[in-house]
């Protein structure tokens, strides 16, 4: 299967053994077709990947402000560069994700969201926003689909029996739940393989693990009943916890991120992801991913966490170059 | 800080233990209970092969994977021979105890233990409850009866021990402690014969405690004959009696204890003196010869 990667400029320029200000001078001279994302320049390549199924998680915890929007995002698009066909689902009404991928709710009509899997189950046709990167977009609107959820026989497996539908168009599925532990989020919580768990590294995070786990505990009983070997083994369907909004500059912080460590009893506990409201700002503010505002760290943190989740969660066979 | 640690162990264990969920029956396994024989296995197994376990069964975690059957092990022996891979379960966090003592209310509050069973059962609980061996407990109750009549001063019913065994009763609503006492407690003591034949549910209890009085082992086996062939207990009760008297006059009332109880009788002083001074001369001997 053909796939399409993007490489940074500076690794590209280094494997083809020239200089950084070379490989610009081509691009300038149109000697190298290359895009512009956000800071940086890539070069598209592209490859042969192999054939493979679909695999969905859903970022997940009830509590507010945990970084599920952001990880949706930037993982999103580290994986979409590095080659995987990445579809990302907002399941959240407030439409954060959607809008700083760069689409206006107010442009969203409802059959373009999750209001079309829930009254005619049925995937809707998403947007593209960036290369192999794909977004089924959310408006205020979605909010409705609550109310119709609950009426709706087994609407929470909704989503899930939509997505069989499109089994191996994409590689992944990334969809970003609602703080709340209410239909909608069921909905999206049931959707996949497993919840990704951000957790904000202080108290409040803290707290909110107790219902996290509860919750996991009866997802995985009701999902027993439709994919009995997916879970097989497994009291909870937690994949990974991914400690967030970590401020190395606090003792709490530092205490709180060692004592995480715990966790991983239950599930693969990810590299922090530090607190970095500038480059946040940047990033929603340009609608663009945070690896591309310019922030090395920023950047270097998420390929990090890329890393884990590949070789720790996903478990893909790799797309060679 | 350590309470966060101690918080996230925690979440680490409910994480860990399934909930109301399916457990493959490799992971469980079986502890001590009073049930001694598990009968009619093969049509559970039946009706699990054609329904599934409808109840699920009790299990506590062992901390290692694997989960203490405390109630259900009858249907865990009958799933396995139905062929079940896994069974439903209730994970309960209890300590070994409170297990075991869940596990004898369980069993004691259905109605297919035999009343011997039942009986061993119920002093066990008792023995848990009150951190006494069964001998303990056995010797209690008796007191307890004794002390009810008023046979011997009351040391022990009131006391907080007397208290807990009452509870245990009530908590059973199966019986009095004073009906356990009379009733089950000589179940304790039967013969070998007459324990088979009530574990095999071939005689009641009651019958077994008539039987029971029958010391001569032929007698006893062709009573016991009749009474499975369903003798009432009306019946068999005037068996034993008959049985028991010609036994009484085979072996006739030794002589020496009607001196004894005449003795108890006498009053030495309202004797006229010769009389009085011969016996008094062979009592004294006696004493002597009894002392020595």
């Amino acid at each position: 299967m053909r796939r399409e990667r993007l490489i940074p400029l500076l690794e590209w320029a280094r494997r083809e053994g020239m200089s950084e200000s070379l490989a610009r001078k081509w691009i300038r001279e149109g000697r190298v077709e290359a895009v512009r994302l956000g800071h940086y320049w890539y070069i598209p390549e592209v490859v042969d990947g192999p054939e493979q199924g679909t695999q969905t998680y859903t970022f997940f915890t009830h509590a507010g402000g945990a970084g599920k929007t952001s990880l949706a995002r930037d993982l999103g698009f580290e994986l979409a560069s590095r080659g995987y066909r990445v579809l990302l689902v907002d399941a959240d009404p407030q439409a954060n994700l959607t809008a700083w991928l760069g689409v206006d709710p107010n442009s969203v009509e409802e059959e373009e969201t999750l209001l079309k899997v829930i009254r005619q189950d049925l995937l809707p046709r998403p947007r593209q926003v960036g290369r192999n990167l794909y977004l089924i977009p959310a408006s205020v609107n979605l909010a409705i689909g609550e109310l119709e959820l609950d009426k709706k026989p087994l609407g929470a497996l909704a989503l899930r029996t939509a997505l069989e539908r499109v089994e191996g168009e994409y590689d992944l599925v990334l969809v970003d739940s609602l703080p709340s532990l209410g239909s909608l989020a069921v909905m999206a919580a049931l959707a996949g393989d497993g919840l990704l768990v951000p957790v904000e590294t202080g108290a409040k995070g803290i707290q909110a693990l107790g219902a996290v786990i509860q919750v996991a505990k009866e997802y995985r009983e009701a999902l027993r009943k439709v994919n009995p070997e997916g879970v097989a083994g497994r009291s909870h369907i937690i994949s990974v916890f991914i400690p967030t909004k970590y401020d190395a500059r606090t003792q709490g912080d530092n205490r709180i991120l060692q004592a995480l460590g715990e966790l991983e009893e239950i599930a693969p506990v990810a590299p922090r992801m530090a607190y970095r409201p500038g480059p946040h700002r940047k990033a929603t503010e340009g609608q663009i991913p945070i690896q591309l505002t310019g922030d090395r760290e920023a950047a270097e943190e998420v390929a990090l966490l890329t890393d884990f989740l590949l070789k720790r969660v996903f478990r893909f066979e790799e797309v060679v170059a | 800080m350590s309470a966060i640690r101690a918080y996230l162990k925690g979440l680490v264990e409910e994480a860990k233990s399934p909930a109301t969920s399916h457990l493959p029956l490799e992971v469980l396994v079986p502890s001590p209970q009073p049930r001694r024989r598990f009968e009619n296995l093969e049509a559970l197994a039946q009706s699990i092969r054609e329904k599934g376990v409808l109840q699920p069964l009790l299990v506590r975690p062992l901390g290692d994977g694997r989960y203490a059957i405390v109630a259900g092990e009858r249907r865990y022996r009958a799933a396995k021979m139905a062929g079940l891979a896994e069974v439903p379960v209730r994970v309960l966090d209890l300590s070994e105890k409170e297990a075991r003592l869940l596990a004898l209310v369980e069993n004691l509050q259905r109605e297919d233990l035999n009343p011997y069973e039942e009986t061993l059962g119920v002093l066990e609980l008792l023995s848990e409850e009150l951190g006494k061996t069964r001998e303990e407990v056995v010797a209690l109750l008796h007191r307890m009866r004794d002390e009810a009549r008023g046979r011997v001063p009351r040391n022990v019913s009131g006391s907080p021990e007397a208290r807990k065994v009452e509870g245990v009763f009530r908590a059973l609503a199966r019986m009095t402690w004073e009906s356990f006492v009379r009733t089950r407690l000589p179940l304790l003591g039967l013969p070998e014969d007459l324990r088979a034949a009530l574990e095999e549910g071939a005689i009641p209890y009651t019958a077994a405690l008539e039987l029971k009085r029958v010391k001569d082992p032929e007698a006893r086996a062709r009573l016991l004959e009749e009474a499975k062939g369903g003798l009432s207990l009306r019946e068999l009760k005037a068996r034993v009696r008959e049985v028991l008297r010609k036994e009484k006059e085979k072996t006739p009332y030794p002589w020496y204890r009607e001196v004894g109880e005449r003795l108890a009788r006498l009053d030495l002083g309202s004797l006229p003196p010769e009389k009085r001074e011969a016996l008094e001369f062979h009592l004294e001997a006696i004493q002597k010869l009894l002392l020595n």
